[in-house]
């Protein structure tokens, strides 16, 4: 196990430790490198081979490979053969993320996990759907049993509220419980008291007799001389807190007096108080005193047993919820990453016994060693799902396994889903169960190869100490940071920057210094990279709005805004959709008439109906790309030309688009949503500047940082209201569920205030994270701008508490604040001059050399004869799926078939069947029907005589269904000819030729084979001149004929 | 393997593959007339390269004015043969269609008891659902599949992997199930395919005519066909041809396969050089590479061959191809799935599985469902309006939120009854007619009758067209799986169920398509070695794809598959060095080019490593060679600032004043004037597709109407007390909630009528006291402009309904109803100070005024207007109060809430009025206020108004000065 600070090359050392095993001769694929994003994934491959690449090219890198490894004698074939051995067995290594995995386990192992088939990943949008879909599932089967149950436990976990919205009460809580409901499914865990306090709560284990309570302190007060106004203020309250229950509420105008006496509590429990009531404050004695704790705490209790309560009603919707959605989306094979972890860490229980996998066999492989990277952010159910693999590795006596993690718990900034930075110590705690245990502790890595002095420096000072830090914020969140922190050390003692940490007046002010610096150092102009970094998304979102609307400084924002949300172009074709989905969206049908696409719709005089009718029937035939491509060349054709950030907008919108269509999905408003949850890859850019949040800049870096949104609307020590109470055990089962009461009611109880000093110190300790990110990216400057602190403990508090110094009037162009710390050289960036964009030209020389140019043959289109027949002709798509049809087209081929079976009517057997195929598609008396029909042409008639054997010469040939291929008027023609009959003369030249056609449409009412046949010319010319070549004839002398043999009829054509 | 083809005769490699064999195929034509090759079958490794050949063949026949003309082989790919030779005769079974495969095994697994299976399903599935038995069935049958190629069954794989194997208990299960599947088959006159395959291998049918049997660059044969070619050779002479030259011989099996003994690292030394290979970034900036270098070949249709190995690159590629001018397709076609009939069935599918209201809307959406309708209708041209139609359907579903089909349209049937257009009451019956005719379990037959009825008026271009294709194709489908469903294995299946077995059928059915002559094909790395284009670009090569991998799998792991002789890694390895090699030799010996390009970076940032192949190279060029293949490829992404594509053409002109405003209307220009212009002069209203429930304006609605109800003469006598005057309100509610929902109410409508409950007991109270305080309600809804038809602000008429008007002696007092959930007071909602805080622009110059010196700020005129009309009204009387009956979420909070409005206030509401209408008639609209909160248009302005609208025709608002008072524009 290693601790390594950011920056301090993470990767770098988990190559190593990969490389040294490889070394010592273990095989790559007995090596699972798991890594918390892909990316890393892919560099950390990369940085392996590179690494034996560079040391076998140059003898320093193969000494410090030999440090790293702690192979002194690795010498330059052995990297050659790790070489050879790596990229053989590429597809066999185990190098990815840990959820990636986890899904391939689940892939291989569905039966074992009650799942039938394969499962699919479902994205944010589908996740939406589903919820919804399971709401409607819940009603339904709600309404259908009566739905009297459900409405009680809705109503009682809304106990004591009003509300007019089931769905969104319903969403607040699928937000709040889910996650609490998987681990703790067991409603005996809600709301359950003695689960809660154990020794019992004071106050419902005795809940006080608030009625005689008021009826003795009246009666104490009566005989007082209290003002008018208090005393009736006094009689109000003594008349509603008695009838209060549970759920209930008191008037408003006991607010205040409901304040002052609670702000008096602990002196009325003590025995005396002075406070007001209605206006005037009277000392009270403890006998008053008495009763009037007793009013308070049958307030207390009603409240706390309306949290009791709900907590219950809300289980029970909750389980009706889950097990809906078991049933309508995990079974169906969708499912979340959370679920995979979840079910694979057996908190979503496929059954009451433990399976065991052996996974060595279905995975094709057998992990011998495990390299974990970014271990603080995993979390606590993937810590489940692998820990029984890892058990048996560490545990493997032999020693010749290995498990080895690494992280930077001063880094653990997805607390926020589920990253549980506790397991690292824990980890470590269940294997060394003695001093010496099997995980060793290497050495701290705290030396950073990013940043330079003025920045570790700042970084120092704002997180190095802990007795100044422990003024600011609960003490047990600064023991925490204590136990990971050790000063930073710098390894480029030389890099030049600075840290500004400047002071504004309020947001725009702040949007404005962070503008006014980038103008001033233009650092996309300076060839440098540079990140606007903040704590939410709408914070980036508003200053990359702000600069934007007042500055020519190119900022991108990070892949999290969702496309419709900042492109005119795609906003306009969503709506277009949008309205020929819903005609009665006006919203839209205005947006589009006011774009550019408005003069199109009116140019070609569609109308809201035309647009309905025409962009419903593009999705319908084409799907969606297909509507959006065509749109977008009537806006070219129109004229209208896109610059360039909106057509690569529109690129991605093509690959969002691309992954519905794909799928077949034509459902609009599905289509929507998807769209608008879509995010596209982030992807480096240069020449700009990249706004961020903090939790997409962890593993990045530039040269320069401006901090302008830490906070967000977040402290560092902002409790918000806490919706929900859960304790966990160690296993992070849910011990016991509690909705939150208000802060007056957990104050008083000792179980729920350790819970909020809990939250409290842990929430600190995420906000210490995130600004330590933060302030790591930079490698040169950092420039942190914060509003004038509040005094609610903020980052932008923390940090002016503990870097703060001397203000100093700061100004730049129009926007000014106060500097109240600065350290490095601020004019570091000039010595990077402003270079002025030179045109990259990438055409290099052309790939194509001499040689052959082309293709023997060149490429032909493909044509069927009877394609001929068919030219401008339009069917009913209704007789595809009619009986008639069916019947017919079988009807066809069972004909053909017999015709095939005859050469000669002179010597046919006697039943002339055919092979059908086996399967009975047509009955028994449709082939009689067939065998009747065929037999009255060969029979009878004028056709018969192409079949009878004497009215032919000698030597004549019969040719049956024989296909040909030929190259004619340069297409490429393949067909088939039902018939042909050569006659030749002694001599062995052909005398007669004949090419029969067999049709069998149905004739009458009005359809006349003569007028039929003309539709077939076309192909018969093509048989014409496809024999005459085979014969080497004249065309003239074939002669064509087509068989009607529902007539018979032949019509030579 | 005893049985060895006649005669092994390998090709060289001097010139590409079809030229070879084609040569050898035409040693034994003297170069005219007919080419009858129709006693050859010809195995070659895919449909398309049967395709390629048959062309070529055609090509060299007509080749020098020849004019010959083939007669062509019986061209089979492997998969072809099996099934030709396979489906002979067998004692009069018939073979089960893959649907009464299905359906049988969804029978064996419905039936068995999972418990008695305990190695394969160690879990049970919680429910043994038809979906659950479905896509279990369908995994068996995939499994089947494959061990089918080695000509297995799954009791054969059982025995093959022994005892000793680690997963035998599995297998067992697995065999067993296989037997109950068998028996359930032939319990239906039925055999199962892979059976009938592998008793056919043994002695194989040839079809009529076949003289010989010429297998040529199939490499990887799997060990069915090798048998059954093997038994046939008992028959037929058997040739294969190999392509490589004879001195290879050793490295290919008796069969043609390259012997993964000898395609390895050590074995090889690729024709290949470093700067033929580039590494790109995502899929994106490949497909713009391999554009690039496409453009540099002339005529790319005819001189290259272009091999997409990664999927993911197909569409990116082909939509990049053609957007630089090269006409370029996937011969792979297009999936049927992706078709219009495709979305038809899957609407059809979810309407009938969920029943819903919703769900039909959907597939009223569809094209082809609504020419049905329109022929339904009878309703012909102009007179069938589509937008009218749905936009009625989704009004309907957003009104009265029904949840199922029938409920909703019975209440659509009761509330509009005979208003119902034609159109409307078309897609009604249309509805109905296809529950009635697949809701039930109404035989397969059923659904084509249903689609020949939907269809009837549809039609599609020639059979050469996509479109008729793909309904070609789907109703060969449908017919087939209906007619396996009609059987005795489909009994019993409820109707979406079985039209889930045929969307089932349809899916990865693929349509082909004819590319333009010229085009470019977008090839799969099993067809390259049969194209003779002399230069190559592969594009896409990563590890992985080329030579697949299979790592891990729930039945068949790469060591299973080792042992049971089916492909596995290996092999696969050797094919494809193979094949690499064989497309690279030729080319060189004729000077042709070669391009390779690797992607670093997936569509999804999945990192991609290079083709293992590409270090088929010498140990001295490897270092080199992962230089230029490792190397970190800049993925340089959006580096473009954002900019505003276009402005949103807002108003060219000066708009037409209204004729009439409503008195609600000033709280929105007061807010924005130019949002109030999108919404009241451009109507700008969202629909709500996704709704659940009521909404607040519907739940206000129903609250006043209740409310309204009390303004009904003698409701206070004949109420009585408290008790009666809820009664009567909650009877009220049950009546307005009835007219608009129905009897039944979904769950979140029983809600939020309980919800109402609540607040009108409340509410109760309320006008208990003031009754009895005195008030008595004089007019409910009292239209202003129906009483005072003259009054006008500016010459513009005031519309407005006052909720209630209230009298006590003299005094008069209009009330408005506020149902939203916070409660609140009406002077705060009507105006508010402004500060030097408050942000000039969101203040409209007109919206100012004073109140006893200080700067007060307009935000609604609405309590106030209605003071002054009800002056109107009552002239003779004194001061009108006013106020809010506010009915909150907070149902302790619901009260009248006063406002205090002095004359002083009313006149500068008035002449605020007077301005605002002004205003308004001057077309001051622009530009949008700042800082407004819930903003509707948010995903017009992007917060750069200036950058994204254009409003040349309205005029510019004047906002108040920076230090309050004055205007300034
Ligand atoms: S051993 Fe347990 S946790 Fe691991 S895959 Fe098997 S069932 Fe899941």
């Amino acid at each position: 196990m290693i601790l390594a600070s950011a920056g301090s090359g993470k990767t770098y050392r988990l190559t190593d430790r990969y490389l040294e095993l490889m070394s010592l001769g273990v095989e790559p694929e007995k090596i699972i490198a798991l890594t918390f994003t892909r990316k890393a994934a892919g560099e950390f491959f990369d940085a392996i081979l590179r690494k034996l690449v560079e040391a076998i090219r140059d003898e320093g890198k193969l000494r410090e490979l030999r440090v790293g490894t702690g192979q002194a004698d690795l010498g330059v074939d052995e990297c050659h053969g790790m070489v050879r051995t790596l990229v053989a067995r590429l597809h066999l290594l185990r190098l990815g993320t840990l959820d990636s995995f986890l899904a391939s386990i689940l892939r291989t192992f569905p039966l074992e996990h009650g799942m039938g088939g394969s499962f699919e990943m479902l994205d944010e949008a589908g996740m939406a759907r589903a919820r919804r879909e399971v709401y409607r599932r819940v009603f339904e089967v709600a309404g259908r049993s009566g739905e009297a149950a459900f409405l009680e436990a809705f109503k009682q976990s809304t106990f004591g509220r009003e509300e007019r919205s089931l769905v969104r009460n319903l969403d607040g809580f699928v937000d709040q419980y889910h996650r609490i409901y998987l681990w703790g499914p067991d409603g005996r865990h809600w709301g359950n008291p003695g689960l809660i306090w154990p020794e019992g709560q004071p106050l419902l284990l005795r809940p006080p007799d608030a009625s005689s309570a008021a009826v003795e302190l009246g009666e104490l007060l009566e005989r007082r001389e209290l003002s008018d106004q208090s005393l009736a203020k006094w009689r109000e309250i003594l008349a509603e807190v008695p009838a209060l229950r549970p759920g209930g509420k008191l008037g408003k105008s006991l607010d205040t007096p409901m304040k002052n006496l609670f702000e008096a509590y602990p002196a009325i429990v003590a025995g005396t108080a002075t406070f007001a009531i209605g206006g005037k404050r009277y000392e009270y004695d403890a006998s008053e005193c008495g009763r009037i704790a007793d009013l308070l705490n049958w307030v207390l209790y009603c409240e706390l047993m309306a949290r009791v309560e709900s907590t219950r009603g809300i289980w029970q919707v909750m389980e009706r919820y889950e097990g809906q959605y078991a049933d309508t989306v995990r079974r169906a094979g969708k499912l979340t990453f959370e679920d995979v972890q979840n079910i694979l860490a057996g908190v979503i229980r496929a059954s009451d016994e433990d399976v065991k996998c052996d996974i060595n066999f279905r995975l094709d492989g057998h992990f011998d060693h495990w390299l974990l990277d970014e271990f603080q952010d995993t979390n606590f159910a993937q810590w489940r799902a692998i820990r029984e693999l890892v058990d048996e590795v560490v545990q493997d006596p032999s020693g010749r396994r290995s498990f080895f993690y690494v992280g930077d718990v001063k880094q653990a900034i997805y607390g926020w889903r589920g990253g549980d930075s506790r397991l690292f110590g824990e980890v470590r705690d269940r294997y060394n169960q003695g001093e010496e245990g099997p995980i060793y502790q290497l050495p701290a890595m705290n030396k950073s190869w990013r940043s330079g002095p003025a920045v570790i420096g700042a970084v120092n000072a704002a997180f190095g100490n802990p007795e100044r830090m422990g003024k600011l914020l609960p003490a047990a969140t600064v023991e925490r940071w204590r136990e990971s922190w050790e000063e930073h050390c710098v390894e480029h003692e030389d890099r030049d920057g600075v840290v500004q940490f400047l002071q504004a007046k309020d947001e725009l002010e702040k949007f404005a210094l962070a503008m006014s610096l980038l103008e001033e150092i233009r650092p996309h102009e300076r060839g440098m990279s540079c990140a606007i970094i903040v704590r939410r998304n709408e914070d980036g979102k508003a200053i990359a709005e702000y600069i934007r609307a007042h500055s020519d400084i190119p900022v991108v924002v990070g892949a999290d805004i969702p496309l419709g949300a900042d492109n005119p172009v795609i906003a306009a074709l969503i709506s277009l959709l949008k309205f020929a989905a819903h005609p009665g969206d006006g919203y839209s049908w205005e947006h589009v008439k006011m774009s550019p696409i408005g003069p199109l719709i009116d140019g070609r005089g569609l109308g809201k109906e035309g647009v309905v009718r025409e962009v419903l029937e593009d999705v319908h035939a084409g799907g969606f790309e297909s509507v959006l491509d065509r749109w977008l060349v009537r806006l070219a054709g129109a004229g209208v030309s896109l610059d360039e950030y909106s057509r690569m907008k529109l690129d991605e919108l093509r690959e969002a688009t691309r992954v519905v269509d794909v799928k077949g999905e034509r459902d609009v408003m599905a289509y929507i949503e998807f769209v608008e949850a879509y995010r596209s890859s982030d992807a480096e850019a240069e020449g700009v500047v990249q706004v961020m949040t903090i939790h997409a800049s962890k593993g990045l870096e530039y040269d320069m940082v401006l901090l302008p949104g830490l906070d967000g609307n977040k402290g560092m020590d902002d409790l918000g209201r806490v919706p929900v109470a859960v304790k966990k055990g160690g296993e992070r089962d849910v011990e016991w569920v509690l909705e939150f009461p208000t802060k007056r009611v957990w104050e008083q109880d000792e179980v729920l205030r350790e819970m909020v000093e809990g939250k409290r110190a842990e929430g600190a300790f995420e906000g210490l994270c995130a600004l330590y990110v933060a302030m790591t990216r930079a490698i040169h400057a950092n420039y942190i701008i914060t509003e004038k602190p509040k005094t609610a403990m903020s980052s932008a508090k923390y940090l002016a508490e503990m870097i703060g110094g001397e203000e100093k009037e700061w100004r730049m162009d129009e926007a000014e604040g106060v500097a109240i710390y600065e350290v490095g050289d601020v004019d570091w960036y000039q010595s990077r001059a402003v270079a002025t964009k030179a045109a990259h030209d990438f055409s290099g020389p052309s790939w194509i050399g001499g040689g052959r140019g082309e293709r023997h043959f060149p490429r032909r289109v493909r044509r069927l004869p009877s394609a001929a027949s068919e030219e401008g002709t339009r069917s009913v798509i209704g007789n595809y799926f009619a009986k008639e049809r069916r019947a017919a087209l079988v009807f066809g081929s069972v004909v053909h078939a017999l015709f095939e079976a005859i050469e000669w009517v002179e010597e046919r057997d006697e039943v002339i069947r055919g092979d059908f195929g086996g399967r009975p598609l047509i009955e028994a008396e449709e082939v009689e029907r067939a065998e009747a029909e065929v037999l009255a042409c060969v029979e009878k008639s004028a056709v018969a005589e192409l079949f009878r054997r004497s009215k032919w010469g000698a030597d004549v040939e019969v040719w049956r269904e024989r296909a040909f291929e030929v190259v004619r008027e340069g297409e490429w023609i393949s067909g088939v000819f039902d018939r042909v009959m050569v006659e030749r003369d002694d001599a062995g030249s052909v005398r007669r030729a004949v090419v029969v056609d067999f049709k069998t449409d149905r004739l009458g009412g009005g359809k006349r084979a003569d007028a039929l046949a003309k539709r077939y010319v076309g192909q018969l010319e093509i048989y014409r001149e496809v024999l005459g070549r085979m014969l080497g004839v004249e065309v003239g002398m074939i002669e064509c004929g087509l068989v009607f043999t529902a007539g018979p009829e032949l019509i030579w054509v | 393997m005893s049985l060895k083809p006649i005669l092994r005769e390998f090709l060289g490699w001097e010139g590409p593959l079809l030229e070879r064999v084609t040569g050898w195929l035409a040693r034994d034509w003297d170069g005219a007339g007919v080419w009858d090759l129709s006693g050859t079958m010809l195995v070659v490794p895919t449909r398309q390269s049967g395709r390629r050949l048959r062309e070529y063949l055609a090509g060299y026949a007509a080749e020098g004015g020849r004019g010959g003309v083939v007669v062509p082989p019986i061209v089979l790919s492997p998969d072809g043969v099996l099934s030709k030779l396979g489906c002979g005769e067998s004692g009069g079974e018939l073979a089960a269609g893959s649907i009464e495969s299905l359906l049988a095994w969804v029978r064996v697994l419905m039936r068995c008891e999972p418990g008695n299976f305990p190695a394969l399903f160690p879990v049970p599935p919680e429910e043994r659902t038809f979906r659950w038995a479905l896509a279990t069935a369908r995994e068996f049958q995939n499994l089947r599949q494959s061990l089918g190629d080695a000509g297995m069954l799954l009791a054969d794989a059982c025995r093959v992997l022994g005892e000793g194997f680690e997963e035998a208990a599995r297998w067992e299960d697995l065999a067993r199930l296989e037997g109950r599947y068998l028996k359930e088959l032939a319990g239906h006159g039925l055999v199962d395919r892979e059976e009938l395959l592998k008793r056919v291998a043994a002695a194989p049918v040839l079809p009529k005519g076949v003289e010989r049997i010429v297998m040529a660059g199939v490499v990887d044969a799997m060990p069915v066909l090798v048998q059954m070619l093997g038994a046939a050779s008992k028959s037929v002479p058997v040739m294969l041809l190999v392509y490589a030259p004879e001195a290879e011989r050793e490295r290919f099996d008796e069969w043609g396969r390259p012997d993964p003994g000898s395609w390895g690292y050590e074995d090889m030394d690729l024709p290949l050089g470093d700067e033929e290979l580039e590494v790109c970034g995502r899929p994106a900036a490949q497909a713009a590479r391999v554009v690039d270098l496409v453009r540099q070949v002339e005529a790319p249709g005819n001189a290259l061959a272009l091999g997409v190995l990664d999927a993911q690159l197909l569409p990116i590629l082909e939509r990049s191809l053609v957007e630089a001018g090269v006409d370029a397709y996937d011969p792979e076609g297009v999936p049927l799935s992706a078709q219009g009939f495709a979305h038809l069935m899957r609407s059809l599918s979810n309407f009938l599985r969920s029943g819903t209201f919703a769900d039909y809307l959907d597939l009223l959406r569809c094209p082809d469902y609504l020419r049905w309708i329109e022929r339904l209708s009878g309703a012909g041209g102009d007179q069938f309006g589509v937008a009218r139609l749905l936009r009625s359907f989704d009004d309907f579903l957003a009104t009265a939120i029904p949840d199922d089909f029938k409920t909703g349209v019975g209440r659509m049937l009761g509330i509009r009854g005979e208003e119902l257009s034609l159109e409307e009451r078309a897609a009604v019956r249309a509805g109905e007619r296809v529950l009635a005719s697949l809701g039930g379990g109404t035989g397969a037959s059923a659904l084509q009758e249903l689609l020949q009825e939907i269809y009837e008026g549809s039609t599609v271009g020639p059979a050469s067209s996509l479109s008729a294709h793909a309904i070609e194709v789907g109703a060969a489908r449908v017919e087939e799986a209906v007619g396996e469903l009609s059987g005795a294995l489909g009994q019993g299946l409820a109707g979406d169920e079985g039209l889930e077995v045929v969307l089932g059928a349809l899916e990865g059915e693929r349509l082909y398509v004819e590319g333009l002559p010229g085009a470019l094909e977008l090839q799969g790395w099993m067809e390259l070695l049969w194209d003779d284009a002399p230069n190559l670009i592969l594009c896409g090569m990563n590890d992985g794809l080329v030579p697949e991998a299979v790592v891990g799998d729930v039945f068949l792991p790469d060591l299973a598959r080792r042992r049971l002789g089916l492909e596995d890694n290996e092999k696969r390895f050797a094919r494809d060095a193979y094949l690499l090699s064989a497309l690279l030799r030729w080319r060189r010996s004729i000077g042709g080019n070669v391009r390779i390009t690797i992607g670093k970076t997936g569509a999804d940032q999945e990192p991609l490593r290079p083709s293992r192949l590409l270090f088929l190279c010498s140990n001295d060029a490897l270092v080199a060679r992962c230089e230029r293949l490792f190397v970190k490829v800049k993925e340089l992404g959006p580096s473009v600032p954002w900019a505003a594509a276009w402005k949103l053409r807002v108003a060219e002109e000066k708009p037409v004043p209204l004729g009439h405003l409503s008195v609600t209307d000033f709280r929105g220009y007061l807010a924005c004037p130019f949002r109030f212009y999108l919404g009241k002069y451009r109507d700008m209203e969202e629909a709500e597709p996704g709704k659940l429930e009521m909404n607040p304006a519907d739940f206000g609605n129903v609250m006043h109407r209740v409310l309204e109800s009390l303004g009904k003469a003698g409701v206070r006598e004949a109420t009585g007390d408290l008790a009666g005057l809820v009664d009567y309100l909650l009877e009220e509610l049950e009546i307005q909630v009835r007219k608009t929902y129905g009897a039944t109410l979904t769950v979140p409508l029983t809600v939020q009528v309980e919800a109402a409950r609540q607040r009108l007991r409340k509410a109760a109270e309320v006008q208990l006291h003031a009754w009895e305080a005195g008030w008595e309600i004089e007019h409910t809804e009292w239209r202003i402009h129906e009483q005072i038809p003259d009054w006008t602000i500016e010459g513009v008429r005031l519309r407005g309904v006052i909720d209630r008007v209230e009298r006590r002696g003299n005094k008069v007092r209009v009330l408005d109803y506020k149902t939203a959930d916070s409660g609140d007071k009406p002077t705060g909602e009507h105006y508010s100070s402004v500060t030097r805080a408050t942000d000039v622009h969101s203040v409209p110059a007109v919206a100012l005024f004073r109140l006893a010196g200080k700067l007060k700020r307009w935000k609604d005129l609405q309590l106030p207007l209605y003071c002054l009309a009800a002056r109107r009204l009552y002239p003779d009387l004194g001061a009108i109060e006013c106020g809010y009956f506010n009915l909150p979420k907070a149902v302790d909070a619901t009260a009248i809430e006063p406002m205090v409005v002095t004359d002083e206030l009313l006149e500068e509401a008035e002449r605020c009025a007077g301005e605002v209408v002004r205003a308004i008639l001057a077309g001051r609209f622009w530009p949008p206020a700042a800082n407004v909160r819930y903003d509707r248009f948010g995903p017009l302005l992007f917060d750069a108004p200036e950058k994204t609208i254009d409003a040349t025709g309205l005029a510019e608002v004047e906002w108040m000065a920076a230090e309050g008072g004055g205007g300034v524009s």
